[in-house]
């Protein structure tokens, strides 16, 4: 009875992507438009280009420096923000300038860290890393503040060890926030990988988008919006698993923020 | 003692920023060959005085933010109404699931170059990006506030005869609007980041492309980006201000997420 609930709804989510494609395919198959190949011939250019050699070249090295840049971004993020919540004060003198961090649109600051950083891979993981670690902090810093008082209290009262406070306290405590701020920065980070690899690079996904359209091979440029959509959402599914997983003591609780 | 440590707190703060520009000082007279690109402090706020007293910063400036606040716009005369829609029956809540996920996590600067061949690079092209791109997190917000209105309160404002448009107004725009209000800053951000993109990538007028013109003077390179900075700064202020104004009413305080 409840698979059949659980396939009924499955269908239900699924009938319009799948009708819209079908459009898609039929409607665009008489195109002659050069900016709106047929649906056809863009799966060919997908097939051959990211089942074939265009994977290592372009793709690899996308998401290298994706996961270096993340990495980079969790480790700084998570390390400050702890810092910077066990020490309330410092916390409180580096808070404006965490929010300016954040707030100037990472994609400003592209050739200047290009100048810093070289235009190689180091510079694109620059980036990543640079847009990505904001939200990761002041995530980390706002959910320690937030864990309630007597928790703390509880933990020094039993004169718990500053390593285990840490790992078994602070962090499960701000872990809820933590993954708020994991999302951000994941979003952030593949926006400024495309970014990146557009405005300087001899490699990447966005790389091979930009010189797909300048030398008209549109189907090849779709394949790879197509390409970096599917990227995009795959990264969203994997990350809720991860997430999930890394709150699976919490009660769940109903879907959406505030 | 509360007011020696809010003295202690700008003492530090002071002192921070002195560290930060003293750093940036150091770093631009280094003779090392991989950062000498990077301009002394002081030539970048020169650089800067000059361009405040240029209108090439006001125009660049101008273009930008208009852009910006036109896409943002009509992302929420779009959004808004569509995601009210949608929210209406479960049926169109999970038939457009998959769609609206789907359209969410495509890297917004992937279709640049498919927009910057249909339209070039104008600013109708800036603000249809904004809006393929920064609709959805309102969309989104929108249908999760509104499905997440106390149903108690529908039945009671059913129940007193109000008409559609009045439960609208009254019941649930209120009751949704901390969930919109999320929506709104994400796109609000983002249609920022946007625009800075598209003048950055594709050419499209404005302080993105002022960066990418002075990109062999390095001294301006630098104030502008500071420049955009500052207006990523104002704009997450002004949204935040006006959000704490509509949404004084509402007790939950808000996670600086």
């Amino acid at each position: 009875m409840r698979v059949l609930a659980g396939l009924r709804l499955l269908l239900w989510e699924l009938w319009l992507p799948v009708a819209l494609v079908v459009v898609w395919w039929f409607v665009s198959a008489s195109s002659t438009s050069p900016y709106f190949p047929p649906l056809s011939r863009i799966w060919e250019a997908f097939v051959e280009n990211w089942f074939g050699p265009s994977f290592r070249v372009d793709v690899v090295p996308s998401m290298t420096n994706l996961a270096l840049g993340l990495a980079f971004a969790l480790v700084v993020g998570v390390g400050a923000g702890l810092l910077l919540a066990l020490f309330p004060l410092a916390g409180e003198i580096a808070e404006p300038f965490l929010q300016f961090f954040r707030a100037i649109p990472a994609l400003a600051v592209l050739p200047a860290l290009f100048i810093l950083f070289g235009t190689g891979s180091t510079g694109n993981v620059a980036a990543i890393a640079f847009g990505a670690v904001w939200p990761i902090l002041l995530n980390t810093l706002d959910g320690i503040r937030s864990i309630h008082p007597s928790v703390r209290l509880v933990a020094r009262s039993y004169r718990i060890r500053p390593y285990l406070l840490v790992t078994n306290v602070l962090l499960p405590g701000a872990m809820p926030q933590i993954t708020v701020g994991i999302r951000t920065s994941l979003a952030i980070g593949v926006v400024i990988m495309v970014g990146s690899e557009m405005y300087v690079s001899t490699a990447g996904i966005g790389h091979f988008v930009v010189v797909a359209q300048q030398t008209f091979a549109l189907a090849d440029m779709w394949s790879g919006i197509l390409l970096l959509g599917v990227i995009g959402y795959a990264l969203n599914v994997g990350y809720g698993v991860i997430e999930r997983w890394l709150l699976r003591w919490q009660p769940r609780s109903t879907s959406g923020s505030k | 003692m509360l007011r020696t440590r809010r003295r202690q707190v700008l003492l530090g703060r002071l002192l921070t920023l002195l560290a930060l520009a003293a750093g940036w000082q150091v770093l631009g007279s280094s003779p090392d060959a991989d950062v000498k690109a990077v301009p002394k402090l002081s030539a970048v706020l020169a650089a800067l005085g000059d361009e405040l007293g240029t209108s090439a910063l006001a125009t660049a400036l101008g273009e930008t933010l208009t852009t910006t606040a036109l896409g943002l716009v009509l992302c929420l005369l779009v959004g808004i109404p569509a995601g009210l829609i949608l929210a209406a029956h479960p049926a169109l809540t999970i038939s457009s699931r998959f769609v609206i996920d789907f359209c969410r996590t495509v890297p917004p600067l992937a279709v640049i170059p498919l927009f910057l061949l249909l339209m070039g690079p104008t600013q109708r092209m800036a603000v249809s990006l904004i809006i393929a791109v920064s609709v959805w997190p309102i969309l989104l917000q929108t249908i999760h506030g509104v499905r997440n209105v106390d149903p108690e309160l529908l039945s009671t404002a059913r129940s007193f005869g109000l008409p559609l448009w009045r439960r609208l107004l009254f019941v649930v725009g209120p009751a949704s609007m901390p969930y919109v209000f999320t929506g709104i800053r994400i796109s609000a951000t983002l249609s920022l980041l946007l625009t800075i993109g598209a003048e950055l990538i594709a050419g499209v007028p404005g302080l993105g492309k002022e960066i990418l013109l002075s990109q062999s003077v390095p001294d301006r390179m630098f104030a502008l980006i500071t420049v955009a900075g500052v207006l990523g700064m104002a704009l997450a202020f002004a949204v935040t201000a006006i959000e704490s104004r509509l949404l004084a009413w509402h007790h939950v305080p808000r996670a600086a997420a």
